[in-house]
């Protein structure tokens, strides 16, 4: 028998707890920063973030869909052995879906959007990015944002911000966005709306 | 922004620390996998607000009715560095809020209060408390019936399209009945509140003289109903609207008289009979509201 | 004094420990045990097992004796418990025409192969109280026929052969839903309603069952088959690719045959209800026959009518565990509602009073 990988959390039910909160407040104070709550280290191309956030919501339920620069043995053992998460290439079935760098929206085209009896059937994006504290600012706001909160990322294409807005139009079908850098994290539900992209 | 400001010594005082867990029991008592699978439904939730996601409600060690949606909620949300509140009519001290706050001190050996600025995460049956919530605060709210248009159709296949189709006729039918019959919207409590101009919700049954509360609060609001097993959110500075005609405002409850503990003009009232005479007293339903203004006063 | 509802915690303590007094009762007369629950009362430990979702016999006799012979307080006790188990995965389908029968008959055959079993049941019993049963240690001794090795056949398949009977439902290896797992949304798929029945609280669906036959949708029930026995249940672990026997349990399965005239794509032909329990339950087996067979009424194009045959009525309130909370759940506080409630009725009377009296002034 392997001993576990040390790519697991090292107190499973506590660091899921903290790390889901932060998620919590991510999604519901949208493009606030979360600082990763456990020090992981990256797993091939999948970053500490998106670590964290495959160990938080990914189980045997929730079906997973990696774009190439994921789709190797390291990343695949990882999921499977810390996640049992089933990993699948049909895009609208997928649950989350993570992406090792920002996809083109033809990318985005045919993942699970919801319908309109069920809008959260869509998929879940986590999208790495380079960074969250430096790159071009953006000015966002919506649910959980009091007046207005400016997000520097570096790391997105720049299609992303035209696709982010054709997204919102669909509500309340549309995917939610989790920007995973480094050493943290941010969120970009589909209610979030964008005041201005210098 | 996120952290709510540290506390003070003074409040420090009215926190009871955190307790040993149970060693039967996994963190919180729900297993990880339980808590996987609610947790992508509250991000679903707090990403759509106001509409309902089904999770897989599992049973819990207390009756459907009682809770169990927001004990599940509470299970997967808190951390053990939380401080939690639990309320049932307002007061810390009711039957069912003191056997849910026990079951947590037992399962997660968290630290508990009763005062509504120390705590980071509420659960609440009935009310949302006087005193206004701050951002970093999680209250979760015990829901019945999720469904606001349930009472006027039965059918979930059926409320599932009107959601979709935004077909909220019926409700403002409803409601305009109620006035041509009465002169007044007949419905006193889990009055239909509007979220971010798309879903109608149903914000449990508090009075409606909490609704305004839930609009652009610092908060982030929870709902979870556990037999129905569904689970709703408002997220932090949403807009919450009761809904309503132009010629007929929307109103909340209001008292001839204050609290008769401490003389709050501004907090729901319960009432209590004090004899079989007719004598009543009107006293504040927020049992720490009250408590703490007395304390200021005496 | 409004105090009267504080102190929650301490009255609590003291109502957990009265109870337990009430449980044990008088003192002077021995306590039951686990095991005398799980033999004497086994008709209730079926039970609770059943709409319980867990075969655990003296897990649900323990629940029994804890819930002071409360049958759905037991129920919910063993629910709770299971939702701590992790789960492994879901069995191969029950082979139960392989059943070493305990008790099998056909209402609709004289004879058939492997025989009318009668079994231990209380049917032909006069139901005169028993005054010998004051005693202990009093009762005869039944003479037990050995094993047959003669093949039960279900007298479904019979008629199948026979091409008299609808075909059965091919997909056997799909992964069943489970409303355990997955929330319950409508509508429901035939597995998904087999299980919601087999969890279902009994008096509900006897209740259901007998509407049918009383005219709210009626199916034309013959009873094919009932039998009881133990079959082997077999899992197929992921990692190992083949099949293991994991024990035995007792079942009691039910097959109604029902007339069907037939539809525009359909010749006539018989139709199946089916039901089944953990343990000896035949009158739950044959109530949740009968209303499986009458929720099919839209698949078989036949006329809605009747609330057995509503999915979304009979789904969503034939689980005592959830009906027993929510209807009990009255009795939590709600003096928050009714002030507010009270407020509108005083306020509506008020002006009630002020328009009357205005109407009389206008009349003087």
């Amino acid at each position: 028998m392997n001993s576990l990988p040390a790519t697991g959390f090292p107190n499973p039910s506590e660091d899921a707890s903290h790390s889901f909160r932060g998620l919590l407040t991510a999604m519901s104070q949208p493009a606030s920063i979360q600082p990763l709550t456990t020090q992981l280290p990256s797993v091939g191309k999948l970053n500490p973030a998106s670590c964290l956030i495959a160990l938080t919501l990914v189980d045997h339920e929730s079906p997973v869909w990696l774009d190439d620069d994921l789709d190797d043995e390291t990343v695949k053992q990882f999921f499977k052995f810390n996640c049992s998460a089933p990993l699948i290439k049909q895009q609208s079935k997928a649950m989350l879906a993570f992406f090792s760098h920002c996809p083109s929206p033809q990318g985005l085209a045919n993942f699970n959007k919801g319908n309109a009896s069920y809008p959260d059937a869509s998929t879940t994006l986590i999208i790495q990015v380079k960074s969250l504290s430096s790159g071009n600012a953006v000015t966002l706001t919506g649910p959980g944002i009091q007046t207005e909160q400016v997000l520097k990322v570096d790391g997105l294409n720049k299609y992303f911000w035209a696709w982010f807005k054709t997204n919102q139009t669909i509500f309340p079908l549309g995917n939610d966005v989790i920007l995973a850098a480094p050493d943290c994290l941010a969120a970009l539900p589909r209610t979030t709306k964008i005041v201005e992209v210098s | 922004m996120n952290e709510i400001p540290p506390k003070e010594p003074l409040i420090e005082t009215i926190i009871e620390p955190a307790t040993q867990i149970d060693p039967n029991y996994n963190f919180a008592y729900l297993n990880e996998q339980t808590k996987k699978m609610i947790r992508r439904a509250l991000l679903k939730a707090v990403a759509i607000p106001g509409y309902q996601v089904p999770f897989a409600g599992r049973e819990m060690p207390m009756p459907y009715g009682w809770g169990t949606g927001g004990v599940q909620i509470t299970a997967s949300i808190l951390t053990p560095d939380d401080v939690l509140k639990v309320i049932d009519q307002g007061a810390d001290d009711t039957t069912n809020a003191v056997s849910i706050r026990k079951f947590f001190q037992r399962t997660a050996g968290i630290a508990t209060t009763l005062n509504t600025a120390a705590a980071t995460v509420i659960q609440t049956r009935h009310r949302i408390p006087e005193q206004k919530l701050q951002e970093g605060q999680i209250l979760v709210y015990q829901v019945p019936i999720p469904e606001p248009l349930r009472f006027l159709e039965p059918r979930e296949t059926e409320t599932r399209k009107m959601h979709a189709f935004e077909d909220y006729g019926l409700m403002h039918v409803k409601l305009y009945e109620d006035i041509s019959q009465h002169g007044h919207i007949a419905t006193t409590y889990a009055y239909p509140v509007m979220v971010e101009n798309h879903y109608v919700m149903d914000p449990s049954p508090i009075p409606k003289f909490d609704n305004p509360k839930m609009n652009n609060n610092p908060a982030l609001q929870l709902f979870g109903a556990g037999r129905e097993k569904r689970i709703y959110a408002i997220p932090p500075y949403t807009k919450v609207v009761s809904l309503d005609f132009e010629d007929h405002p929307f109103e909340i409850q209001a008292w001839d008289q204050p609290c008769e503990i401490c003389g709050a003009e501004d907090s729901f009232l319960d009432e209590v009979i004090m004899d079989d005479q007719g004598t009543r007293m009107f006293v504040c339903s927020d049992s720490d509201y009250c408590q703490s203004r007395s304390e200021v006063q005496s | 004094m409004f105090v009267a509802v504080k102190g929650g915690e301490k009255a609590i303590n003291n109502a957990h420990k009265l109870l337990a007094e009430a449980r044990r009762g008088d003192t002077s007369i021995p306590e039951i045990s686990i095991e005398q629950i799980e033999q004497q009362l086994s008709l209730s430990v079926d039970r609770v097992m059943s709409e319980g979702s867990l075969y655990d016999r003296l897990l649900a006799a323990t629940a029994i004796k804890q819930a002071r012979g409360d049958l759905i307080e037991a129920i919910f006790l063993v629910r709770a418990s299971r939702t701590t188990l992790t789960s492994f995965g879901y069995s191969q389908p029950l082979n139960t025409s392989e059943m070493q029968v305990l008790r099998r008959i056909s209402a609709t055959y004289k004879d058939l192969p492997g025989g009318q079993v009668l079994g231990p049941t209380f049917d032909y019993t006069h139901r005169l109280i028993d005054k010998n049963l004051e005693q202990t240690n009093n009762f005869p001794t039944a003479i037990k026929a050995p094993a047959s090795n003669e093949a039960t056949p279900h007298v479904l398949g019979l008629l199948s052969d026979e091409g008299l009977m609808e075909q059965p439902p091919t997909d056997t290896d799909a992964e069943p839903n489970d409303l355990t797992r997955e929330p319950l949304s409508f509508p429901a798929n035939r597995d998904t309603r087999l299980q919601s029945l087999a969890r279902g609280d009994e008096g509900f669906l006897l209740a259901l069952a007998y509407s049918t036959q009383r005219g709210y949708a009626r199916t034309h029930p013959f009873a094919g088959e009932i039998r009881i026995g133990k079959v082997a249940v077999e899992f197929t672990p992921e990692e190992l690719g083949f099949t293991l026997e994991l024990g035995e349990i007792e079942i009691t399965e039910c097959e109604m045959v029902n007339q069907f005239t037939g539809s525009k794509n359909t010749p006539p032909q018989f139709t199946r209800g089916y039901g089944i329990t953990f343990g000896q339950g035949e009158r739950k087996a044959m109530s949740m026959a009968l209303v499986d067979r009458a929720l099919r009424a839209e698949e078989l194009s036949e006329d809605l009518v009747a609330p057995a045959q509503d999915e979304e009525f009979v789904l969503s309130h034939c689980d005592n565990v959830q009906a027993t909370g929510f209807v009990e759940h009255l009795k939590l506080p709600h003096y928050v509602d009714f002030q507010a409630e009270l407020e509108l009725v005083r306020k509506m009377r008020a002006e009630q009073n002020v328009g009357q009296s205005q109407t009389s002034e206008a009349a003087e």
